[in-house]
């Protein structure tokens, strides 16, 4: 059954795609739970199983557009991490719509709000997650 | 006799475990007969008949080392794991299982009553009309007869006692086995809670990793039993799945030798929280830059990219762990 609450959401962002001419403070009061990185290929599958673990209901990352990583290929790398981090997930019996990335490119970031409200309301159609690792 | 005493005193013991961790032990060879010479073995219910009593009957830390392998999944394992504790100095925890979980492990990724479901009923191999299942006490003559509780999860040994040391493999190869007896009776203590293998990964060492290109680029995936592999060629250039570059390296490559991919029974290398998450980062990176559609068909091509990653650390893993003491010992 789902609470009443406010999805736990995790959201990191690349820095040389998402809100890097946008005004930082008033992001991140707007944006809970923000992580903004240098490239998204250079988040780690343990950060983002350790978030599941401390209880996140989801993680959202955005990513530069496909083809367009300043890094060349981060876009593409943390991509195919993610689909088989999602595996990892289903595995445990945590819904793997619960990993999303999005590609795209918002420098004032004023678009990341609606992003996460989005992936917030998809989470709330999903079931409640199963503690990982526990019974029903 | 009085010569007997003076001995070192030590215990083999088995968990949840296959039994080749002992076989290992047993492959010691002439080594084994020159350590029986020098300790007494008081447990090993592998190869020798004693009784549980007689390990009860011992002063705490009498026994200058346990060697333990397997996991705990049930009350049993874990009472003599706590028994063997109390009487031990230092506890060797002994091949995949008891360092990690191990494969039995794997149950972790369905529950507890699904698995009871399908070994007495769903599996199309068994008959049981009745839908017998079974109880944790029933009476036999007259006199209760209990069954150890079966836990919710599978647990790594250090998850139950304290571990002073590990030896990881399935099983152990016996030159580790035999430097990390020699070592732990010999009083040559490494630090407490190392692991007594090398720290490198598994590619390291590989004999097949002259033929590893420059840049490792995966733009077909094939499993195993699917193509043969040159003995020379490194699988992953060749699309198997290894797991050499994430697991840690010591086994004698005896898998390779035998013209098959690591599996990952050496677990992480040093520092590594989660082998399975590692091992997926990096097989992730493999796969070679190619347009959305054919990368979803590479990555589809991954059968069970879960069993791979989990295969041998499910139980110690950032979504497998779990405490044992939040295990209930009801049925």
């Amino acid at each position: 059954m789902m609470t009443e609450r406010h999805p736990a959401i995790i959201v990191f962002t690349c820095n040389f795609g998402w809100g890097y001419q946008g005004d930082r403070e008033s992001l991140a009061l707007a944006i809970a739970n923000w992580l903004p990185v240098t490239c998204c290929g250079s988040i780690e599958a343990e950060q983002i199983l350790e978030a599941f673990r401390s209880g996140a209901d989801g993680i959202l990352i955005l990513a530069c557009p496909r083809g367009e990583c300043h890094y060349h290929e981060g876009d593409s790398q943390i991509y195919k991490r993610v689909q088989l981090i999602k595996q990892l997930l289903a595995a445990h019996r945590i819904d793997p719509e619960r990993l999303a990335i999005e590609f795209g490119r918002d420098p004032s970031g004023e678009a990341i709000p609606a992003r996460v409200t989005g992936f917030a309301r998809r989470l709330g159609q999903l079931d409640a997650p199963l503690a990982p690792g526990g019974d029903a | 006799m009085s010569q007997a005493r003076k001995k070192a005193k030590i215990a083999i013991y088995w968990l949840g475990a296959c039994g080749g961790c002992d076989s290992a032990i047993v492959d010691l060879g002439g080594s084994l007969l020159e350590l029986a010479e020098k300790v007494e073995i008081v447990l090993w219910p592998a190869v020798l008949d004693f009784k549980y009593d007689r390990i009860r009957s011992l002063a705490d830390n009498e026994l200058a080392l346990t060697i333990m392998s397997g996991c705990v999944r049930n009350s049993e394992h874990r009472e003599m794991a706590e028994l063997l504790r109390a009487k031990s100095r230092l506890v060797l925890a002994c091949g995949a299982c008891a360092c990690f979980g191990g494969t039995p492990g794997l149950a972790n990724l369905r529950q507890k009553g699904d698995i009871v479901s399908w070994v007495y009923g769903d599996a199309p191999t068994v008959v049981n009309p009745e839908g017998e299942r079974p109880q944790p006490t029933c009476r036999v003559n007259g006199a209760e007869l209990r069954l150890p509780a079966f836990y919710d999860h599978v647990h790594a040994l250090h998850q139950v006692i304290e571990v002073d040391y590990y030896l990881p493999g399935c099983p152990p190869p016996v030159d580790l086995l035999l430097g990390a007896i020699s070592a732990l009776l010999s009083g040559k203590l490494p630090h407490r809670g190392s692991t007594l293998a090398p720290q490198k990964p598994l590619c390291d060492s590989c004999p097949r990793a002259a033929s590893k290109p420059a840049r490792l680029e995966i733009r077909t995936i094939h499993r195993c039993h699917e193509v043969e592999v040159d003995p020379t060629d490194c699988f992953l250039a060749k699309g198997v799945i290894c797991l050499g570059p994430a697991t840690r390296g010591g086994c004698g490559g005896t898998c390779l030798a035998a013209n098959t991919p690591c599996r990952g029974c050496f677990g992480p290398v040093e520092g590594v929280r989660d082998a399975g998450a590692r091992f997926l980062s990096s097989l992730a990176a493999l796969i070679a830059p190619e347009d959305d559609e054919k990368l979803r068909e590479l990555l589809e091509a991954i059968a069970d990219p879960a069993g791979y990653g989990c295969r041998f650390t499910q139980p110690v893993s950032i979504l497998g762990e779990q405490s044992c003491a939040d295990d209930n010992e009801e049925e």
